[in-house]
């Protein structure tokens, strides 16, 4: 009798143990905020800025903006060591400061770190057939997508690849162009030593293409991209940038250029996507409906519309990058989208070149919207100004204090924001920072 | 008194009484008056305490020297007769000792000695040694005269009781040496006579009497001094060179082993024994460099005359195989010597050899390189004082630290640590190695005391020692699991064993339980409760009812020395906390063991039946607590339980391999079933291989041995601390997870067995997770500057980690090459100062666990440690989530928690309290008894 109880008390032991399940393993580290696709800027501690040009020709400055007052420094890393570094503040009340770069080196990277607060960085670079710049990049997405280069006859497409940190970072690079998926050995496996920037000439490996865009992807460490073409005429700069379902292009086309929308997608599988453009006058323009070849790139062009000015918004069934390019006889110009729409932007660098700048505020929305605007130069904030937004369309706001540093600008809902630059028969496109 | 004449030609003969310091000495004077035998003169070598009798007829001469007793004797006398000052003799002894001398033409004969309080009971007959001077008489103990040594043998040594010695013989030796004690003077008379080629026999017809003092008094320092001063006066330099180390060694292994049994002079004379021969030295070799000349030949002749190997090991190993296969309580063993000629063919003695065997494999990579660091397995600190001091209600030396006690197993490595010098590996390497030796015997010993056969009890060893659930906590590198197998069998044991007799008797078994519980609850906690769990599951089974109060009694005994861990500590963390264990076995494991638990189950009858329906009850309880972590339990829970199902897998498999031994006339399909569970048993027992090839008891390999770097790169104030960052199976010891899984821990420059089990967070840990959360989600582009405030001067990913996509983009982490720690990611230096102790002037501190040191100044000195006033000295104050104390005195301390100091006080008082009813109650039993 008792080892019948025995066994029959064990037997239910073990069938209750049996049945108990494993503890709920932890969920496997994500990792997510590294991989958020798309900015995160004024949110930031710091900014990459791969790119600033100054020479004896031409000069550059990095324009920091700051929502609380902070001081902040600029390093400039080269051969693995940081060679020169300065200091700035933003002033509480003023918001952005701006910082010649000393180094008339021609190309040169550096890094931002702000001390208490967190903060943006714009660079722009103005001289003899020179008019570019673009915001610095303050967040690290998985892959980058640079779409957007050609190399064609008579440019020259270059990326640089600026690893500020302190591991070394290797690379692969997908080339896509009208031809497809490029194959180029060289293009694999880029080791990029820890505080130093490598310069790839794209037009040197894979001449003649109409149509060039490069997808990096890290494979160990980091690195902060950006594309620089430069037409013979013009000097056009843009950063990467991770990918998103939806970009919007405040500074889609502007009078005097040609614009094209270029999409790339590095997912296998094909990305359906919408076009929508808006012009100043809230006319409704048929949208453009596409396919993006897993992994591709289209481009897209839009010259053949009746207007020059317009905003673009492009929506995909799936994660794309984007951006745009315009060009004209002398000039080229472009910058990528942003992901999201805000209502208070933050505009670093009009008016800090002597170049005719103009604010482009797009309201894809379905409402009017009031937006105030607000210079902010060296000596202070400027009265406020207001315009209206109609739903559906772009406004273009001329920035006429050569002083202004960066422009404030909040609406009664969310919209989005860039602008653009011209002098001497160069241009610029630049986008803003959504800071509410 | 009777004195030959001027004309005999009987040889003459001179009576010297070798006398000892204060002896009456009357009664031997009164014994050589009474001779038959007439004798020349009595003299009496030694000092003035001697008491000499007035009113006997003997009036005999006082001399302080050998030579002088010589020269007394001038060349008329042929023989001396030496006899010590405690014997009385027979009044034909001499005459016997004369006519045995001339029979045989004998350098020197001994007399038979007898007890002098039991006239029946022989104490001496003379015997061998073996190459250490180790006497071996033969003699039983209590063992009877009954005529069985009376002839004439040949013998290694005498008992200095009587011994008649040849007149230039013993000039020519030079006399006694009077620095030898009783017994090593009979040897070393005897060795110097056989090295000149005299020869020493027995005439076991002369009989003395003496006083019995017991088969101890050859251990005392003194004789174990006189058998090294013997050995280097008699051997060549050659046999010296081999035989000296050997008794040292020889020594030294039966030291241990008697102070195991609680004789806790051991140690002690055997050290003395050496020194003394290290400060008479010098005497020593003058000795022999008068005495004649030793050779190899010499040697020989001592070597006929001696056994082959080593009588101390012999009668431990005698006394281990009785103690294994008679059953009862090992420490109601009395001291035995088998000197029986098939003593290596005892079944008992070849599963001694056949479990060392096995232990020596399982184990030779931690015998011949120590422990793999892994897992829990960490190396013991450099010092086990300063932890001991930490344990008792000081600063928990874990993470970022806490005035929480630290588990109770750091207590116990460290003590150990302590009572072996501090030396930090022996003690790891003994703990772990000791506590396997023990497990496996204790296994066997409890198999044993349940009434099982020895092939049960040693299959059942092994399958405690190394089957699954055991593996599952090794290969887990769980070290206070294998660390606490050692204890819980011999609990079982003692409530399985008879009922002793008496208070004293029983008082000893409780505490015996209790202790050899505490043995293992010190290291897995839960496991205070199995004594109870067995003694329950025993009285129903065998329907002896007094095994519930006995295991009851051992469990509550063994709660005490758990403080203070139990009470400054919240229950849920005690048992949820951890990463819990969760046996999944094979198929083709559990597939044998079921069917072993059901063959011995059904076709098992009495004791077999009782032992494995235990088994299977205590080990499906066991095996369901270890699986029980979706029901909240944590570490120490789920690892109490696979021990727990360890020890009933190793009684399922007793009971199966002895079930056939109850078929008698049982029917086909009983006998079938208790094959087949014999079978099944085998193979489990089988299974055991799979932990022998790596020679670790199934620990991973070494993972951590590269940590090390953090103190050779470590600066003049010492190691600072490493972030590990990584799959939580890859890091030391304990962890925490940040909110989005990524496991991680701090450790302090030198990773050791305290930092094991973190503390419970508190501020500062509360901090750190956010600022790891902040430099994983790429918000913190110089993460340097923010571990620098916790004292983090490395980051270490050991396997994949996020960490290790985060260190991409950052600027004050500088990365090294070359370093591997697991499965490595990357090692990265903090550019950055990072100090876990700085002053306001920005001199650092050294850690010197469990305070910190530095140059004194005025100001203060911030302690990256969570923060706490009982940090001094001095007005403390809180600086963020850490510590800010005066500089000026040089030296920061955690002034401790008085409640947590006296409960760890407490603690170990218990222990000694256990350990002297369990042992020290010895004396008092046998009196018991013996009334």
């Amino acid at each position: 009798m008792t080892r019948v109880a025995f066994l029959l008390a064990a037997a239910a032991l073990l069938v209750a143990a049996a049945g108990l399940p494993a503890p709920p393993l932890p969920d496997p580290p994500s990792g997510e905020a590294l991989l958020v696709d798309g900015y995160r800027l004024g949110q930031a501690r710091f900014a990459g800025c791969p790119w600033a040009l100054s020479d004896g020709r031409r000069s550059s400055s990095y324009l920091a903006a700051t929502e609380e007052a902070s001081g902040f420094d600029i390093s400039f890393p080269e051969g693995g060591e940081v060679r020169d570094a300065l200091s700035g503040d933003v002033v509480e009340g003023i918001g952005v400061a701006r910082v010649d770069n000393p180094r008339e080196v021609g190309v040169s990277s550096a890094m931002v770190e702000f001390a208490q607060s967190d903060g943006a960085v714009g660079v722009v670079a103005f001289g003899e057939g020179l008019l570019a710049g673009d915001l610095c990049t303050a967040s690290l997405p998985a892959t980058w997508h640079l779409p957007g280069g050609s190399t064609l006859q008579g440019e020259e497409l270059t990326l640089r690849l600026f690893n500020p940190f302190t591991t070394d970072a290797r690379v692969d690079l997908w080339a896509l162009s009208e031809l497809g998926t490029e194959a180029a050995e060289s293009l694999e496996a880029l080791t990029i030593p820890a505080g130093r920037t490598r310069v790839v000439s794209l037009e040197g490996m894979l001449a003649g293409r109409e149509s060039l865009a490069v997808i990096v992807r890290p494979t160990f460490g980091s690195v902060i991209p950006v594309m620089e073409l430069d037409t013979g005429t013009d000097t056009a700069v843009w950063p990467g940038t991770g990918t998103s379902e939806g970009w919007e292009f405040p500074v889609g086309g502007v009078d005097g250029l040609e614009t094209s929308l270029v999409l790339t997608n590095e997912a296998s599988l094909e990305v359906n996507f919408l076009v929508e453009l808006f012009d100043e006058t809230a006319t409704f323009m048929a949208p453009l409906s596409g396919t993006i070849e897993g992994p591709g790139q289209v481009r897209i062009g839009l010259a053949g519309l009746p207007t020059g000015a317009f905003g673009i918004r492009v929506t995909g069934d799936g994660p794309f990058g984007a951006a745009v390019v315009g060009r004209s006889s002398t000039a080229v110009a472009a910058t990528t989208g942003t992901p999201t729409n805000a209502s208070a932007w933050l505009l670093l660098g009009p008016g800090a070149v002597p170049a005719d700048s103009r604010l482009r505020l797009l309201n894809a929305g379905v409402v009017d919207l009031e937006v105030t605007y607000t210079a902010l130069t060296a000596s202070g904030e400027e009265p406020p100004s207001s315009v209206t937004v109609p739903a559906g369309s772009v406004e273009t706001v001329v920035v006429a204090d050569p002083d202004v540093l960066g422009v404030r600008v909040a609406g009664s809902g969310p919209f989005s924001a860039g602008w653009w630059g011209e002098a001497q028969g160069s241009m610029m496109f630049a986008g803003g920072v959504p800071v509410g | 008194m009777t004195f030959p004449s001027e004309t005999s030609d009987r040889p003459r003969v001179l009576a010297v009484v070798v006398a000892r310091r204060g002896d009456d000495i009357g009664a031997v004077l009164e014994s050589i008056g009474g001779q038959v035998y007439g004798i020349e003169g009595v003299v009496v070598v030694g000092d003035r305490s001697q008491v000499f009798p007035a009113d006997t007829a003997i009036q005999p001469k006082r001399v302080r020297s050998m030579s002088e007793v010589l020269a007394i004797a001038g060349d008329r006398v042929e023989y001396l007769w030496l006899l010590d000052s405690r014997t009385t003799a027979r009044r034909d002894a001499l005459a016997a000792l004369v006519a045995t001398a001339i029979q045989v033409d004998a350098s020197i004969v001994g007399s038979k000695v007898l007890d002098v309080a039991n006239p029946q009971q022989l104490v001496s007959v003379g015997g061998a040694t073996d190459v250490f001077g180790f006497p071996f008489s033969g003699l039983e103990r209590g063992e009877l005269d009954q005529e069985q040594f009376d002839v004439i043998r040949d013998v290694a040594s005498l008992e200095p009781a009587s011994m008649l010695v040849r007149r230039d013989l013993a000039g020519g030796l030079g006399g006694l040496d009077r620095k030898l004690p009783y017994v090593a003077t009979g040897l070393d008379l005897c060795q110097r006579a056989r090295v000149v080629g005299g020869r020493v026999v027995l005439g076991p017809t002369s009989e003395v009497f003496t006083r019995a003092s017991g088969q101890d008094r050859v251990d005392t320092w003194r004789e174990q001094a006189g058998r090294i001063r013997v050995m280097i006066k008699t051997y060549s330099v050659v046999t010296l060179l081999w035989s000296l180390p050997g008794l040292l060694l020889v020594g030294l292994l039966s030291a241990l082993y008697r102070t195991a049994r609680g004789s806790w002079r051991a140690l002690p004379d055997w050290m003395g024994a050496w020194l003394w021969n290290i400060r008479h030295l010098a005497s020593t070799l003058e000795i022999r460099r008068r005495a004649p000349a030793v050779s190899l030949d010499s040697d020989a002749e001592l070597f006929r005359f001696q056994v082959t190997g080593s009588v101390q090991m012999r009668a431990i190993a005698s006394d281990l195989g009785a103690m294994l296969g008679a059953g009862p309580e090992f420490d109601e063993e009395e001291d035995r010597l088998d000197e029986s000629p098939t003593f290596w063919q005892k079944p008992s003695v070849l599963a001694v050899a056949a479990g060392v065997a096995f232990l020596i494999v399982l184990t030779r990579s931690i015998l011949m390189e120590g422990l793999p660091v892994t897992g829990f397995v960490l190396p013991l600190p450099e010092s086990a004082w300063d932890t001991l001091r930490a344990y008792a209600g000081g600063w928990h030396l874990a993470g970022l630290g806490s005035s929480e006690p630290m588990h109770p197993s750091v207590a116990a490595t460290a003590a150990a640590q302590l009572i072996l010098g501090n030396r930090g590996a022996l003690a790891a390497t003994l703990l772990t190695v000791g506590s396997a030796a023990s497990a496996a015997v204790g296994l066997f010993v409890l198999v044993r005391r349940a009434g099982l056969g020895l092939g049960a009890g040693m299959l059942a060893g092994g399958v405690y020692l190394a089957g699954f659930p055991t593996l599952v906590l090794a290969g887990e590198g769980y070290w206070p699991g294998l660390l606490a197998l050692g204890g819980i069998p011999w609990a079982c044991a003692g409530i399985v064993a008879p009922a002793p007799s008496g208070v004293v008797g029983w008082i000893g078994r409780l505490a015996r339980v209790g202790l050899a519980t505490a043995w293992s609850a010190v290291f897995v906690p839960f496991l205070a409760v199995v004594p109870l769990i067995f003694g329950a599951a025993w009285a129903v089974a065998s329907r002896k009812g007094r095994s519930l109060p006995v295991g009851l009694g051992g469990s509550l005994m063994a709660v005490p020395i758990l403080l203070p861990w139990p009470v400054a500590r919240e229950a849920s963390s005690i048992v949820e906390g951890g990463v819990p264990f969760h046996p999944d076995p094979a198929w083709w494991v559990s597939l044998p063991i079921v069917v072993a638990a059901l063959a011995a189950g059904i076709s098992g009858r009495g004791r077999p039946l009782n032992l494995a329906i235990t088994g299977v009850l205590i080990g499906s309880a066991g095996f369901f607590a270890a699986r029980a972590a979706s029901l909240g339990a944590g570490l120490e829970v789920t690892a109490a339980g696979l021990l727990l199902t360890s020890l009933g897998l190793a009684l399922v498999v007793a009971g199966a391999v002895e079930g056939v031994s109850t078929l008698g006339s049982a029917r086909f399909f009983r006998r079938s079933a208790a094959y087949v569970g014999v079978g099944a048993a085998a193979l489990i027992g089988l299974a055991t291989v799979v932990a022998l090839p790596s020679g670790r008891m199934g620990l991973p390999e070494d993972r951590f041995g590269t940590l090390g770097f953090a103190e050779r790169r470590a600066e003049s104030h010492g190691a600072d601390r490493i972030l590990l960052a990584g799959p939580g199976e890859s890091l030391p010891g304990e962890f925490r997870r940040l909110p989005d899984g990524a496991a991680y821990r701090v450790v302090g420059g030198s990773l050791d067995y305290p930092q094991a089990w973190l503390p419970q967070p508190l501020g500062g840990d509360l901090e750190l997770e956010g600022a790891l959360s902040r430099l994983l989600a790429g918000e913190e582009l110089r993460p340097g500057r923010v571990l620098a405030e916790y004292g983090i001067r490395w980051v270490v990913a050991t396997g994949p980690t996020p960490l290790t996509e985060a260190m991409g983009a950052q600027l004050d982490l500088r990365p090294l090459s070359g370093l591997f720690i697991a499965e490595s990611g990357g090692v990265w230096e903090n550019t950055a100062d990072a100090y876990r102790a700085v002053t306001d002037r920005g001199v650092p501190w050294s850690w010197s666990p469990p305070e910190y040191e530095g140059r004194s100044s005025d100001g203060s000195v911030r302690l990256s440690e969570n923060a706490d006033p009982g940090w001094g000295p001095g007005t403390w104050e809180p600086a963020g989530w850490a510590n800010r104390v005066s500089a000026e005195s040089g030296v920061a301390f955690f002034e401790g928690v008085a409640s947590h100091r006296l409960m760890a006080q407490a603690a170990a008082a218990w222990v000694l309290i256990l350990g002297v009813l369990a042992f020290g109650l010895h004396p008092l039993r046998r009196r018991e008894s013996a009334g």
